[in-house]
């Protein structure tokens, strides 16, 4: 295994200390003279003509400023998604419509000096809504006669894809490769099986906040807490008709995003009520606004279908999926894509076929949520990879080993379908995925408890274990783009400025670790500048597992242009030739004479002796192709048969992320998406009612794990080289989100013998599935 | 209305209107590190320590701070002498976005401050209040036990 | 508004005489602003107490339930069941704040002490203009007068006696209660000698007549516990819930009760 210098060594995180003494790092954590206080009005209505709004009694309350609605914004239609330009997403969404197509849909805002005056401005907005009839079912969107969401004349996509808003059809696209049903005519056993996930909340812990106001120039600055803070300055300027270099957009620390801020949402209200007032303006979200009001994982309904035969052969792979975006389209057809193309490749069959829509509802809208689509895709495949193995009487270790692909093969899928559509054939360059199965087995238990969970204890509680693969590939390819800046400084230290967003991920640590190890160069001589748009180079943003490979990419490049420009200097300080000297330990020596220079002395030459110029450069890198990270989970699982609730005892996750830049950070975004995963498979849920409201908008309802509920978590690192990726690191921050669904499921099965294919696997849910298999210890 | 009270070992004076809450108050007077994460008492991003106990400032109204002790993140450590749990939690990689980071290492200060060798368990029960949703609480469940040991030592800490 | 701090029960009961004024002791139920013209803090009177007497054990109001967690003196009351029941509160920041005071006179349905102190046979001291004492069933079926506070809990120590079980459902640890369980029971050799039940959480808090009578004095066997819950449980009123169906939380009730009295009945 290669050895590295600052890569692969735990290096504190650099913003860890100031987090760590509290200090006022975040988006909220300033205060503004003048700053007024933004509150949004929501719809009570699922689906609703606003027949006419009056904001005359709201704007003459005092300390009111501003009140916007349809009526006094320009109608620009786009879309919310945080993605690259021409967007893969429909534009379907304006500022302020005169329909509302969710409850907690935007119908109104205000701005005033406090937050309690701005609450009494929006109970005086008097709005004459005209309901209409509402459609929640995915499965019923597209029937006749349903409900149209979006009737307005001009939503459209800017990509040529099919798109039918009439009958609520969002997005579709089928593909097949080889030929599914030969497949199925070759196979000895055939398995078919509907499957269903559903919402799910980020539910970071800072909301979504967002302050605007204005520098001495009269550019409008937005600091929000965002993961795309390029796509909000292009999206905000197109919203408030203003042109790019009016906007500034910086990003501080931010509490948390998973996806949920890859989304220009609160942005474009908070800069129009700024440019209206001319007052800086600030908009937090509650914590109710963010389960009514935000984005959500998109629930998706799979039917799948596969074959095998008895010697293990998978000979066909059919997935019909149908994605629930909700009221409107953000990110809608990319996730929906990600079932196949990120998620399918995993697996080595040579004939498969996919069929997916998306369709509108008036439910709250998906977007993007760690996973993206994949997490939906793999709890199908996990469960049937379970249930094939279960009835060819194979180990399902082996049945893994022997059904997803290796190092040097490549999928069929690679080159017809990536998720923005276009696809990129490509050879996996780098995959330790059966060293972690093996490894992840062994740590584990597997055989062991195996083995004994055939007999079960006296009592209601039955244990099992269960395992599950996954794959998450990194970057959307010929799509996403990465740039760094570097300038080198008196002391030898260097500014790196990074369009990179780092969201607690620890991008900026990881990205100055690649930029050290490329000069030689200790991690403390690197200052990280982050992802502000009018000093640090573009970038797409923290999103598709993209930062470590691609940004990493960008910075290991800047920093070798960096290098030639240190040699160069270096040369002419020594007189010697170029090819003799190489970069050692914050010095240049050079290998004939064993003469050193050290960096300080060539930065102060290069800044003030002769030929002056600044030792400074700048590089991209866009993605050419998606590499992808593997996964290989186990868990152990207890079952109270009497009451039906699930306990997890333990997790295991072998993970193959290439090289970990930073094995601790790299750890801690493992442990962090196998809890995210697991409560998702067993406590989150929203409820709505048969009018769409959500009835548990609170942390009190809607339950994520604190400390006591956590089963032990063992993260096993296992390291590959990505030939394409910085130092061989590819992507981590997804991957292991996918596994706790199937692997839990598998576990549930293997205790007590029901398989659960509806998510969340709640108390009640098991136990009505064991009592209709007659399973229950109660007569 | 207008209440003395000591705030990180020093006095001073809070004026606000008698409904407003703990943490309203604290983040008007600069005490940034107290966060409003839910305003419902379930996420801990707002836990302050009032009388050595750990408690959940968006859920005390601001006028029952009257002559109690108040710590917030700001009065524990310093950049050049940060205290064991800030030291643990920066070596064990605990800190992810760090938004829930304040409120956790208040919550593990109280615990440490009365039961300076707890076990696993009174480590989680400790922590309990306070939601994270970046990190699966390995880590911090592991810097806390680091800080109990006594070995918070930073990797570039002078010897 | 106003926010006073009295130094005296007499000044507490006279403050909260007068109209559009509530009663604060840990404050952790004002999640809204409160639309009241006078807040009372009720935690400067000296209540924070538990104190052990010949024949009973004193709790004052404004104890905090991370107290009463810990106190070894309620600890021999029931096998700790008041210890059990107040850990299950929350979480530690709120247990730091909630009061059994609170806890009591706020009548949530997921509140841990009252089924607990119900089957302890605790009675409520009540300050105001005129001191009385309730026991703990009676509180719930009147409404406190103006000036009235919760100022004491009083549980008799003969409940030493017996074996207490406490049972909070939940889908995550530190959830409210959804359905809560409590028990306290004696035994005479192989028959129960007291049984007392009580239940809230997905049902208004109430004591089970139907299960103390079915099982007073009788020997306490798997099948006559399996029985007389499900028959007793076959009659609850239930509350709606979104989360679980009726029939899934009637049928968990009656598994949690049946678990709960072979914990105190057959030492299992």
């Amino acid at each position: 295994m290669r050895k590295f210098k600052v890569v692969g060594k735990s290096v504190p995180k650099v913003d860890a200390l100031p987090l760590a003494l509290g200090k006022p790092l975040f988006a909220d954590d300033i205060e503004l003279r003048g700053m007024l206080h933004a509150k949004i009005l929501w719809s009570p209505h699922a689906h609703a003509r606003i027949k006419n709004i009056d904001t005359r009694k709201a704007e003459s309350l005092p300390g009111v400023h501003a009140v916007l609605c349809y009526k006094n914004v320009p109608r620009v239609i786009h879309t919310s998604a945080g993605q690259n330009w021409p967007e893969p997403s429909p534009y379907d969404i304006v500022m302020f419509d005169n329909k509302v197509r969710h409850v907690g849909d935007r119908v109104a805002a205000v701005a005033a000096e406090t937050e309690e005056i701005a609450e009494k401005a929006l109970g005086l907005i008097k709005v004459e809504y005209k309901p209409l009839p509402a459609v929640f079912d995915p499965e019923r969107a597209m029937d006749k006669g349903a409900p149209v969401i979006h009737d307005e004349p001009d939503c459209k996509y800017l990509i040529p894809v099919s798109y039918n808003p009439k009958h609520n059809h969002c997005a579709h696209i089928d593909l097949e490769v080889g030929d599914f049903e030969q497949g199925v005519k070759e196979a000895d056993f055939v398995i078919e099986h509907k499957f269903k996930t559903h919402h799910e909340q980020h539910c970071s812990l800072e909301p979504h906040t967002c302050i605007c106001y204005f520098d001495p120039a009269g550019r409008l600055v937005i600091r929000t807490s965002t993961q795309v803070p390029f796509h909000v300055r292009r999206i905000v300027a197109q919203c408030l008709q203003v042109p790019e270099r009016m906007i500034r957009v910086i990003k501080p620390r931010i509490g948390g995003g998973f996806g949920g801020k890859q989304e220009m949402l609160v942005d474009d209200v908070c800069a129009m009520l700024a440019m209206r007032t001319k007052r800086p303006v600030r908009l937090v979200y509650t914590r109710r606004e963010e389960f009514t009001s935000a984005r959500v994982r998109h629930p998706m309904v799979v039917w799948a279908k596969t074959g095998v035969r008895k010697d293990g052969t998978l000979t066909a792979i059919q997935l019909r999926v149908l994605s629930n975006a909700g009221a409107y389209g953000s990110h809608a057809m990319t996730v929906m894509n990600n079932t196949c193309a990120k998620a399918l490749p995993l697996f080595r069959c040579e004939n498969i076929k996919w069929i997916a829509d998306a369709v509108y509802t008036n439910l709250i809208p998906g977007g993007a949520y760690r996973g993206y689509g994949v997490t939906q895709g793999i709890f199908p495949m996990g469960v049937m990879m379970d249930e094939m193995a279960e009835t060819i009487g194979m180990d399902q270790v082996d049945f893994w080993k022997m059904n997803t692909i290796k190092k040097g093969e490549t999928s069929p899928i690679f080159k017809v379908l990536s998720e923005t559509g276009r696809g990129v054939e490509m050879i996996v360059e780098s995959c330790s995925l059966p060293e972690c199965i093996d490894r992840g087995a062994e740590i584990f238990g597997w055989r062991k408890k195996r083995e004994r969970y055939k007999n079960q204890p006296d009592g209601p509680v039955k244990y099992g274990v269960g395992m599950s693969c996954m794959v998450q590939g990194g970057t959307v390819p010929l799509i996403d783009m990465a740039s760094a800046f570097a300038k080198m400084n008196d002391d030898g230290s260097f500014n790196l400025l990074i369009g990179a967003t780092d969201l607690g991920t620890g991008a900026d640590t990881v990205l100055a670790q690649i930029f050290a190890e490329t000069l030689d160069i200790p991690v403390e001589d690197v200052i990280v500048y982050p992802s502000d748009t009018d000093i640090t180079p573009f970038d797409k943003g923290a999103y598709a597992s993209g930062t470590t490979y691609l940004s990493g990419m960008a910075v290991l490049k800047t920093a070798e242009k960096i290098k030639e420009q240190i040699l160069d200097v270096a040369a002419e300080i020594l007189g010697e030739a170029k090819k003799n000297l190489q970069i050692e330990n914050k010095a240049v020596i050079s290998s004939k004479s064993g003469k050193r220079v050290e960096f300080g002395q060539i930065v102060k030459h290069a800044l003030y002796s002769k030929d002056q110029f600044q030792i400074a450069a700048m590089a991209s890198e866009f993605s050419r192709l998606p590499p992808q990270s593997f996964a290989a989970h186990f868990v152990e699982v207890a079952v109270d048969t009497e009451t039906g609730q699930v306990k997890v005892l333990s997790y295991v996750a072998a993970v193959d992320c290439g090289t970990a830049v930073n094995p601790k950070l790299a750890e801690g975004q493992a442990e962090g998406a196998v809890l995210n995963g697991i409560s998702y498979a067993l406590t989150e849920e929203f409820f709505f009612d048969d009018k769409g409201r959500m009835l548990n908008p609170s942390f009190s309802d809607y339950k994520i794990f604190s400390a006591p509920d956590i089963p032990k978590i063992t993260t096993i690192l296992v390291p590959s080289y990505e030939p394409s990726g910085p130092y061989g690191a590819k992507t981590l921050g997804e991957v292991n989100i996918n596994g706790p669904l199937p692997a839990i499921s598998n576990a549930i099965y293997n205790a007590v013998g029901i398989r659960l294919r509806d998510t969340p696997f709640t108390p009640e849910r098991v136990l009505r599935s064991l009592k209709e298999k007659g399973q229950t210890t109660r007569r | 209305m207008e209440i003395t009270c000591k705030i990180n070992n020093v006095e001073k004076r809070l004026v606000f209107e008698p409904h407003e809450r703990l943490l309203d108050a604290l983040r008007r007077e600069g005490y940034f590190g107290v966060k409003d994460g839910c305003s419902t008492g379930d996420c801990g991003t707002c836990t302050v320590i009032v009388n050595g106990k750990a408690i959940k400032s968006c859920l005390m109204f601001a006028a029952q701070a009257k002559n109690k002790e108040i710590v917030t993140i700001e009065g524990i450590g310093t950049d050049e002498n940060p205290q064991p749990l800030q030291r643990a939690f920066v070596e064990t990689g605990a800190i992810q976005c760090g938004f829930c980071t304040p409120g956790m290492i208040l919550s593990a200060k109280a615990l440490l401050d009365k039961n300076p060798n707890p076990t696993e368990d009174e480590i989680k029960e400790a922590i309990d209040g306070n939601l994270c949703r970046c990190t699966g609480y390995v880590k911090i469940i592991e810097a806390i036990k680091l800080a109990a040991r006594g070995r918070g030592k930073g990797e570039n800490e002078e010897i | 508004m106003e926010f006073h701090y009295p130094q005296t029960i007499k000044e507490a009961a006279a403050l909260l005489g007068r109209p559009s004024s509530l009663a604060v002791a840990g404050g952790t139920s004002f999640i809204v602003k409160p639309r009241v013209e006078h807040l009372v803090d009720l935690t400067r009177l000296g209540l924070n107490y538990i104190r052990e007497k010949k024949t009973e054990v004193l709790i004052g109001a404004t104890t905090t339930a991370a107290d009463i967690s810990e106190s070894k003196v309620l600890g021999r009351l029931g096998s700790g069941i008041l210890r059990d029941a107040s850990s299950a509160i929350a979480d530690t920041p709120l247990r730091n704040m909630i009061t059994v005071g609170g806890d009591i006179a706020c009548r949530y349905i997921w509140a841990s002490f009252p089924p607990a102190l119900m089957v302890l046979y605790a009675r409520l001291k009540i300050a105001g203009r005129k001191e009385r004492e309730v026991p703990i069933e009676k509180f719930f079926k009147l409404r406190l007068q103006p000036g009235e506070f919760i100022s004491e809990v009083v549980i008799p120590q003969k409940s030493k006696k017996g074996r207490g079980a406490f049972i909070k459902f939940s889908r995550t640890k530190s959830e409210y209660s959804l359905i809560t369980v409590a028990v306290y029971a004696e035994r005479r050799g192989k028959k129960a000698s007291v049984v007392r039940v009580a239940v809230s959480g997905n049902t208004p808090l109430a004591r089970i007549k139907a299960i103390e009578d079915g099982l007073q004095g009788k020997v306490i066997t798997e099948e006559l516990l399996e029985r007389t819950t499900t028959k007793a449980v076959a009659q609850l009123p239930l509350t709606e819930s979104y989360i679980f169906s009726e029939e899934y939380r009637r049928e968990l009730l009656g598994i949690l009760l049946k678990r709960g009295l072979k914990k105190v009945l057959m030492g299992g």
